[in-house]
């Protein structure tokens, strides 16, 4: 098999949480191939809009705004930094509007990517199962595989 | 090396998450251990009405689950072999969803590759009990692969392996 001929297109579903940054490390270590295309998307919503309906005043919800705007923007340049931290790793950060488990999966269809991976948060309402509501999303409406990576330490917290 | 566990059940679906690892996950590091679950077709003994008769019927029938699942395992090593991929077959006993988390635990696995029934009604995906149980009780990650199909009406019944 030709290395050079199999280069894939990676999209990896981070928001920033701990259990995210697993999924990249994961990634790095027992994954990455040489070639690789890493594509980080990072997705939001309009929430400020929810807090216009309340009727709030206008400049509170201009705050609401730069707030969201702010947090947004630090994020991407945390998730820059992550994947510059990575010699020989080429990819790109990408925030896209839209639910996270759709955002991802447009973008890995759009994209014709080869694999999604994504990371889990465990809010399962039984204490032993760990698929989140995202993670649950993207592995029933992907077109392409998809790895769900855990927590290492999931298991030793207050569930089990 | 890292190991990958593949679980396999001998439907297509399985073929195309075992093919997709060996043409996209695959690399120098990696020693793949292909498993598959025993599936017997008599599952519940109390349903078999058994007269003097029987007896042989019932040996046909386990020596023809055995000779599939034999045929099976050699199907897979030669897959294997044909892709130079370093690995085994084994063969698990009992409930497939234990045996493939157990077996990825005392491997110490990296990640866990199974396939999926494919795109149910509402263009949302089946996964299977079997792949369902696993995605939610691994503490390993697990890759769920889709197969391209569009028979997606068809009925698997046969548990006939297809390469």
């Amino acid at each position: 098999m030709d290395v050079d001929s199999t280069k894939r297109r990676v999209v990896l579903a981070m928001d920033g949480s701990e259990y995210a940054d697993y999924a990249f490390n994961w990634y790095v270590e027992n994954f990455k191939m040489d070639g690789d295309f890493l594509t980080i998307v990072h997705s939001f919503e309009a929430k400020s809009i929810a807090h216009a309906a309340l009727g709030s005043d206008v400049k509170a919800l201009g705050n609401v705004l730069e707030e969201e705007a702010k947090e947004s923007k630090a994020l991407i340049q945390k998730l820059q930094k992550k994947l510059e931290s990575v010699s020989g790793l080429n990819g790109e950060v990408k925030s896209i509007h839209g639910k996270p488990g759709e955002a991802v999966v447009h973008e890995a269809h759009a994209q014709g990517a080869d694999v999604i991976i994504c990371g889990t948060r465990g809010h399962g309402k039984l204490r032993r199962t760990f698929m989140g509501s995202v993670s649950d999303y993207i592995v029933h409406h992907s077109h392409v595989p998809v790895v769900v990576c855990r927590h290492k330490d999931h298991h030793h917290g207050k569930g089990h | 090396m890292k190991k990958i566990l593949i679980a396999v059940d001998g439907s297509k679906e399985s073929i195309f998450a075992l093919k997709e690892y060996m043409e996209k996950i695959h690399n120098e590091d990696k020693y793949a251990v292909v498993i598959h679950c025993a599936h017997y077709s008599i599952s519940n003994p109390e349903e078999l009405s058994i007269t003097r008769d029987d007896a042989q019927t019932i040996k046909d029938i386990l020596q023809k689950d055995e000779q599939r699942m034999l045929a099976l395992t050699e199907d897979l090593k030669r897959l294997l072999k044909e892709n130079n991929i370093p690995g085994e077959v084994v063969r698990l006993e009992g409930k497939p969803e234990s045996a493939i988390i157990s077996k990825a635990e005392e491997l110490d696995a990296s990640l866990i590759v199974m396939g999926s029934r494919g795109l149910g009604t509402i263009r949302r995906t089946i996964l299977g009990s079997v792949s369902e149980y696993v995605l939610h009780h691994s503490h390993i990650p697990v890759m769920v692969c889709k197969c391209e199909s569009n028979n997606s009406t068809e009925k698997n019944e046969s548990r006939d392996l297809i390469i």
